[in-house]
């Protein structure tokens, strides 16, 4: 007589839950001491509030200690039930019960589910009988501490811990060893989002001109698993919840097909299955050496160094992995694998370098192309911050990036050369085509290219790209509050205060009316900034949630800028805006030396005692107040430019700065000085 | 009954078992011997439907092992490496195995706790060897099973405890019809209960017999004749060894017991004795002439 099967034994769904039940009690001792102890005890601090513990709690990406408790337990979880396959004794005693392997498979997860899910829903419910103790119709029990978010918080916990329990019963199938069950569980976990980190990573090393997009990753690499996503991202959306369902229920099914398949005197083996040995083998090899590659190349921004990080992280990790499989030191003999996978990759790479897909070489048709994009980097085309459109639509423009384009692809070899040791700039050009695909590149470029560039030029100086660049198109005047005139060096005078609703939008508008006159080459050049003027509004549409967006714009008082200047003078504001001749005691200039001007690493502090005390050296000492005048229009602020003369300003009230002048903006007497 | 038919299994690039076949009839208790390494284990797991055959079929009355739990009921299986749950007491055990195997017999266990003098309570792990053996002697008996797959199940039992152990054996046989199946690399410790025999070498069945068929088979004779021995002697009976000590002759000779002492008797032997053989014997003697090393493999 058959007896009734079910698909579980209940006998072993017991002696489960009670041979692990301490762990779940000790899951839910720290769920409780990090929730609701700590939560009881700010409710009864008259001093304290407890909000931002309960928010906190309830949200896993601010909750870091739920965030190692999700990998951590139910890993450690699957690594104890299934323990008894990677035990040579323990593995024939159980499956020469009367149970089959299906009903073993089933039952110890049944047991695991509840053990993972009684912690978290305990916590829920002493969780919501203190919410009924303590509601007090305030705004924390509308807003934080509800009983929905209480359930939100139960529902992703759940999912979050029972992938990761999934992930590592499957790891436990497919190895024959408890630690490397752990092991693989964890890289798991994380193999989606390190596998894609380095892949782009490298390919940004071997293709001219490619991407580095880490938004993207943060929004779709790292939500396939949900413990990353929640390390990324603030919220689930609900696509991708069905998809943690599915991914779990696919895992689980996957790991029951692997039990039945599995031979059960693998107990012991690193890999169980004999055809997952060469993919583990090869797996870890490639991630080895993509792994080695990133890392050469960072020590050292050469390209032979990227190979040779590749050959060793390839070489490295193909003995690694045939160490671990092999479990033994001594598998030099076993090398033939590793010269095939060495061709393979080489074929791949050479693949790459020739760009048999084009990738370097692509550019749109222009028939294709809807609007263009260019900027100093491709952050602000990711960017969602600003709710305009910031892409470029005329013709002249779309024709430009599209010429700029085809400049930097062929000065590729040339600009690769200059890369190492001379200073460069990024460039990022994105296509938006008709057919609703994006093509997107970034380009390191030598600084004086981009400087000088003709195209470039163009593109900043059409009044599309202007009003796409500045914030202060998009101003809306009535929203004005007040603008301040900060002219940078604070001991010298307080910052002008313009509150005149009139005053603010003339001054606005003259603002505007310098950035449509600015050429490029005026942008470009190195002088210093009259002012930084700080435009605050207010914007009461914005809700409570993105309370850390900026409300002000920063826009520069440049040298160059006539209309704002006429303004300033016109309303008397001029002269208490900036640094005048008359806040100045004396000015010293002296000839950089070359080690100065090669280095980034100097001493400012040293340098300025030096410029006060060391008069050995050719100098000229400036006390004449229209000279003073002249060397304040041409001073540069240090960036990585030319530094020709370095110059000590020294203010009446006893301040000092280091400023420095390039030789293409010294003023005639500076030069002739000097010569 | 327990039936294997060619079955073959491999580990990896390393062949254990080759077509082996087996047959334990209801009721009979089979001894399978084999040194170190000759595949035993491996052939009981797969009796056990612990292991999956890459070749071969295995079915205990009558139905396929693999998975099949209500085979597995019936089956009283002692491995060669014991194990229990971690913490667990007899006690927790028999309670597990009481829901596991609908045949429980708790009078029976009851009364083996007592005859074997156990405590029920303590930890199993805490146990010496010899009494964790104990432990797996009681609760696989107390399951009732109909058949027995015991892999070395007496390494560690003093004699006292080995006695017990057969006597509950036997008796199952006896009484309930019990087919057994035990491993052994010992030969002499199988002589005395087994019925059937099976050599395994290097992951083959070297010989499988009935033990009573093979001693009234062979004979030890020991003769003496007052002359040489005649020559005819030799080519008369089925001799498998011969030695000679001063004047005594040892034969070991193959076939019906009361023939070949008529044939001896023809030559007037001054004396003639029939000597007991022990079972190593018969297989070393039997297996020594066609050419197998038997004494590595027996002993």
């Amino acid at each position: 007589m058959k007896s009734k099967m079910l698909f579980f034994n209940i006998h072993i769904v017991l002696e489960d839950l009670k041979r692990y039940w301490g762990m779940a009690v000790l899951y839910f001792l720290t769920l409780f001491f990090s929730g609701p102890l700590n939560i009881m005890s700010l409710f009864n601090n008259p001093n304290e509030s407890p909000n931002s513990a309960i928010k906190n709690f309830l949200n896993l990406r601010h909750a870091d200690l739920q965030m190692v408790l999700s990998i951590g337990f139910p890993i450690l979880l699957a690594v104890l039930i299934f323990r008894y396959l990677h035990q040579n004794k323990s593995t024939t005693v159980m499956h020469s019960f009367p149970i089959t392997r299906g009903q073993l498979f089933h039952s110890h997860n049944i047991a695991g589910v509840v053990l993972l899910l009684l912690p978290v829903v305990l916590t829920a419910v002493i969780l919501i009988v203190l919410l009924n103790i303590h509601h007090d119709g305030s705004k924390l029990f509308e807003e934080i501490f509800t009983i929905s978010s209480i359930l939100k918080w139960v529902w992703f916990s759940t999912l979050t811990n029972l992938i990761v329990y999934v992930i590592s019963v499957l790891a436990a199938m497919i190895t024959g060893i408890s630690l490397i069950q752990m092991i693989l569980s964890f890289i798991s976990i994380f193999l989606p989002i390190g596998i894609s980190f380095l892949m782009i990573h490298n390919f940004d090393q071997l293709l001219y001109g490619f991407v580095i997009n880490d938004r993207l990753l943060e929004r779709s690499v790292a939500k396939i698993i949900p413990i990353t996503s929640f390390m990324c991202n603030e919220t689930i959306d609900s696509n991708f919840v069905l998809w943690y369902i599915f991914l779990s229920i696919a895992l689980y099914f996957i790991a029951y097909l692997v039990y039945k398949k599995r031979h059960l005197e693998s107990a012991s083996d690193t890999i169980a299955f004999e055809l997952l040995k060469p993919i583990f083998k090869y797996g870890f090899t490639f991630c080895s050496m993509i792994l080695g590659g990133a890392y050469f190349y960072m020590i050292e921004r050469i390209d032979s160094w990227l190979y040779i990080g590749y050959f060793m992280g390839a070489i490295l990790g193909y003995l690694i992995a045939e160490m671990i499989i092999q479990k033994s030191i001594w598998i030099f003999k076993n090398l033939k694998g590793f010269a095939i996978y060495g061709i393979v990759i080489l074929i791949v790479f050479t693949g790459i370098k020739f760009d048999l897909v084009g990738y370097e070489k692509r550019i749109p048709n222009i028939a294709d192309i809807q609007s263009v994009y260019y900027g100093n980097g491709l952050y602000r085309y990711w960017s969602d911050e600003e709710d305009r459109d910031n892409h470029l639509k005329t013709a002249e423009n779309i024709h430009l990036v599209r010429a700029l384009h085809s400049e930097v692809i062929a000065h590729k070899d040339e600009f690769i050369q200059k890369r190492e040791n001379r200073s460069t700039e990024r460039i990022g050009i994105a296509y938006n085509l008709k057919n609703g695909k994006t093509l997107t590149r970034e380009y390191d470029v030598p600084t004086e290219f981009v400087n000088t560039n003709d195209a470039i030029s163009k593109i900043y100086e059409s009044t599309e790209y202007k009003m796409n660049y500045y914030d202060i198109f998009h101003l809306n005047l009535n929203k004005v509050n007040y603008i301040d005139i900060d002219p940078k060096l604070k001991d010298i005078s307080e910052p002008v205060k313009i509150v005149v609703s009139d005053e603010m939008g003339e001054m606005i508008n003259a603002i505007k009316a310098d950035i449509l006159d600015e050429t490029y080459k005026e942008f470009m050049n190195n002088k210093s900034h009259w002012a930084d003027i700080h435009i605050i509004y207010h914007d009461k549409e914005k809700s409570l949630e993105s309370e850390y967006r900026n409300n002000d714009i920063y826009i520069a008082w440049k040298k160059h800028d006539k209309h704002l200047s006429s303004w300033l003078k016109q309303n008397g504001y001029y002269e208490k805006s900036r640094i005048m001749p008359k806040d100045i005691d004396y000015i010293i200039i002296e000839k950089t030396s070359k080690e100065i001007k090669n280095s980034d690493s100097y001493d400012p502090m040293e340098l300025k005692k030096e410029l006060k005390e060391n008069k050995n050296e050719k100098r000229l000492e400036i006390k004449d107040k229209e000279q003073m005048e002249e060397i304040l229009v041409n001073y540069g602020v240090d960036w990585r430019d030319e530094k020709s003369y370095m110059i000590g300003i020294y203010y009446t009230n006893g301040v000092n700065d280091l400023v420095w002048m390039t030789q293409e903006n010294a003023p005639e007497f500076v030069k002739n000085f000097f010569e | 009954m327990i039936e294997v038919k060619k079955l073959s299994k491999s580990f990896q690039k390393h062949q254990v078992l080759k077509d082996v076949d087996l047959t334990v009839k209801k009721g009979s208790i089979y001894g399978l011997i084999g040194a170190n390494g000759s595949g035993k284990t491996t052939l009981i797991k797969h009796l056990m439907g612990i292991y999956k055959q890459d070749a071969g079929e295995v079915f205990i009355n009558n139905e396929k092992v693999f998975e099949n739990n209500d085979i597995k009921k019936s089956i009283g299986y002692i491995p060669d490496e014991l194990y229990y749950f971690p913490m667990y007491s007899m006690k927790n055990m028999a309670s597990f195995y009481k829901k596991i195997y609908p045949n429980w017999n708790e009078e029976r266990y009851i009364n083996m706790v007592h005859t074997f003098e156990l405590d029920e309570n303590r930890r199993i792990n805490k146990l010496s060897k010899g009494m964790q053996r104990q432990v797996a002697f009681i609760l696989t008996l107390s399951t009732m099973p109909e058949v027995m797959i015991l892999d070395e199940p007496i390494d560690g039992l003093d004699p006292l405890m080995r006695k017990k152990v057969w006597k509950y054996i036997v008796e199952d046989v006896a009484e309930r019809d019990v087919s057994v199946l035990i491993s052994s690399h010992n030969l002499k410790e199988l002589e005395s209960i087994c019925d059937y025999v099976g050599i395994l070498n290097r992951g083959q069945m070297l010989i499988e017999r009935d033990l009573d068929e093979l001693k009234s088979d062979v004979h030890k004779i020991q003769v003496v004749y007052k002359t040489e021995i005649p020559e005819e002697i030799t080519k008369d009976v089925n001799v498998l060894h011969q030695e000679k000590r001063g004047t005594v002759y040892l034969f070991i000779v193959k076939g019906e017991q009361k023939e070949i002492v008529s044939k001896f008797n023809k030559y007037n032997p001054m004396i003639l004795d029939i000597l007991p053989l022990t079972l190593e014997e018969i297989f070393i003697y039997e297996l020594g002439g066609v050419g197998y090393e038997i004494q590595n493999v027996i002993f």
